[in-house]
């Protein structure tokens, strides 16, 4: 059987276990808390930014909700509900204990959250979209500045998203990593306004990707920033992968 | 006959330690193809820790684990497919139906879909097969932990602790699932206990394990002889009565207050009686006491082992 054979499995076994639970609505909730947020934001300030791009400050409301609290808040929530099946009723052992690899089984549970916060980034879309119709804000739509942002934001993710899932295999509790990614998520928006910290800081990575201000990281070029997040997305993994590989499973 | 085609289970100096507490110590396990093979010893003395170094669910610090006579380490995704289990409590997805369940590990696996239908009625979960487990009695759910075991048609099942928290009934089933493996399927079984009782009443081979040692493992007929019978004799002057029947060659024992004389001298009750009369002393009982394999266990765990 072929690598990719087996990791097929695994993932489809995996969105299986998936099936009737909680991850459905969860799915629809931080994208809908973002959009009542950045619809109200958006109404506010609608007289103060006449003349500015109606859509970018329809986009920036949004994002500055939903990425600065909700979706870090999303990327705990996701590596806890797909961990929560095994820690609940002994599933490690029964999972663990037949002909998969390990490998196999971490890696397609991270691609799951990957898949589920990608899932919520086109979901806020469709949710901005509709706002913007409904507030009737004037002018083109800037595909390429939403596409891009909301694409970046995702990759920005992804090192909170393996550190998290580290995390949440390591420890059996359910609330534990939750209530760790809560206490690093509030101080975000304040680091994400550090030139120096905010681009290492894998709560406010996704924030500062998906700003449209460019100035959010004038003072850090663009590509370190972006090796900093695909370097720690690729270091968080390894280790959390190479612990799970490597643990006793009680 | 090559001894090693048919060994399902050998372990060799096997050992596992958390910090310096020693908790599996060499432990050489053999178990053969078509054997049931009890694993008993009481909570604690390191049952589930083999079990697991079995499955590769943990590493041992020593030793190793041959399954079907191939290394665990370097062939474990080969030998693990052949093998069904069944870890203490049963595991499962509360949300999901019996069948899905199921689903994910025939997923998983690429096993064939009608696979599911047919443990399922070996364990006779049809009726249930599609509501949440959660709303299983734990004996059902202990029922869809052995059809999960079964899924991929093994060649071997290694169940630990089966019966555990179940009521009669449910000890009762999972006890004939078991004894049906070898018979229908051809299966070979590793059961674990801590109760005697489970054991004695499926397994052909025993293999008892007691702080962390595998103190004994043979047949379990080997273990039911050792059971033969004692005599008691209960007399007035026990010291006298025993001086007397050792010079006679009789191997007698006090305890509690009584002579005990070994398995044989059970043939020879009249006589004995005869001896002690003529010597002058007052026989007010005398009884074959049958040793139940409790007591053996007890012997060779020690007494202060409660079970």
């Amino acid at each position: 059987m072929t690598q990719g054979a087996t990791f097929r499995r695994t993932l489809s076994a995996e969105i299986l276990k998936m099936r009737g639970s909680q991850i459905g609505w969860m799915m629809w909730l931080g994208p809908l808390i973002g959009a009542v947020g950045g619809v109200g934001g958006y109404v506010q300030v609608r007289e103060e930014i006449a003349g500015q791009p109606e859509w970018i400050m329809l986009y920036a409301m949004f994002v500055l909700n939903y990425a600065m609290l909700f979706l870090p808040i999303l990327v705990g929530l996701y590596t806890a509900m797909i961990c929560r099946f095994e820690h609940q009723s002994g599933g490690w052992k029964q999972w663990l204990a037949l002909p998969v690899s390990r490998s196999a089984v971490y890696l397609s549970k991270g691609l799951l959250v990957l898949g589920l916060l990608l899932v919520g980034q086109v979901l806020l879309l469709v949710l901005m979209l509709a706002g913007g119709l409904v507030l009737g804000v004037e002018g083109e739509i800037p595909w390429g500045r939403l596409l891009n942002g909301l694409f970046y934001g995702w990759v920005a993710t992804w090192p909170l998203a393996a550190l998290q899932l580290w995390v949440s295999t390591v420890w059996k509790s359910f609330a534990a990593p939750l209530a760790l990614n809560v206490i690093f998520t509030l101080p975000a928006v304040a680091i994400a306004n550090s030139a120096t910290y905010g681009p290492w800081y894998p709560w406010a990575q996704p924030l500062l990707a998906m700003m449209p201000m460019e100035k959010a990281i004038s003072d850090f070029s663009q590509l370190n920033f972006w090796v900093i997040v695909v370097g720690g997305f690729v270091l968080l993994t390894a280790a959390g992968w190479r612990h799970f590989v490597r643990r006793d499973v009680a | 006959m090559n001894t090693n085609t048919n060994m399902m289970i050998e372990t060799k100096h096997l050992t596992r330690r958390y910090g310096t507490r020693v908790v599996v110590d060499d432990v050489n396990l053999q178990v053969k193809k078509g054997e049931i093979y009890g694993f008993l010893g009481p909570n604690g003395a390191g049952k589930t820790t083999t079990i697991r170094m079995l499955l590769g669910l943990i590493r041992p610090s020593a030793g190793e684990v041959l399954l079907f006579g191939r290394e665990l380490s370097r062939h474990r995704m080969e030998v693990l497919g052949k093998i069904g289990s069944l870890v203490e409590s049963p595991s499962y997805y509360g949300h999901l139906t019996g069948h899905e369940n199921l689903q994910t590990i025939q997923k998983l696996l690429g096993l064939k879909k009608n696979r599911i239908d047919e443990v399922l009625e070996t364990v006779r979960l049809t009726k249930d097969a599609h509501r949440p487990v959660k709303g299983y009695s734990l004996g059902m759910k202990q029922r869809l932990g052995i059809a999960a075991a079964l899924l991929r048609d093994p060649e071997m099942v290694i169940l630990d602790e089966p019966t555990n928290g179940l009521d009669p009934a449910g000890i009762h089933e999972v006890r004939q699932l078991i004894l049906d493996m070898p018979r229908q399927h051809g299966i070979t079984v590793l059961v674990s206990s801590h109760l005697l009782s489970e054991i004695d009443q499926v397994a052909t081979q025993v293999g008892i394990i007691n702080g962390g040692r595998l103190i004994f493992q043979d047949s379990i007929d080997v273990l039911r002889r050792e059971s033969r019978p004692r005599l008691r004799v209960v007399t007035e002057r026990p010291g006298a009565a025993q001086m007397l029947l050792r010079g006679q060659g009789h191997a007698a024992e006090i305890e509690a207050g009584a002579l005990w004389l070994e398995g044989g001298a059970a043939e020879n009750i009249g006589a004995i009686n005869r001896e002690l009369v003529l010597a002058g002393h007052t026989v007010t009982r005398i009884e074959e006491v049958k040793r139940s394999l409790e007591d053996i266990f007890l012997d060779l765990t020690g007494k202060d082992v409660s079970l």
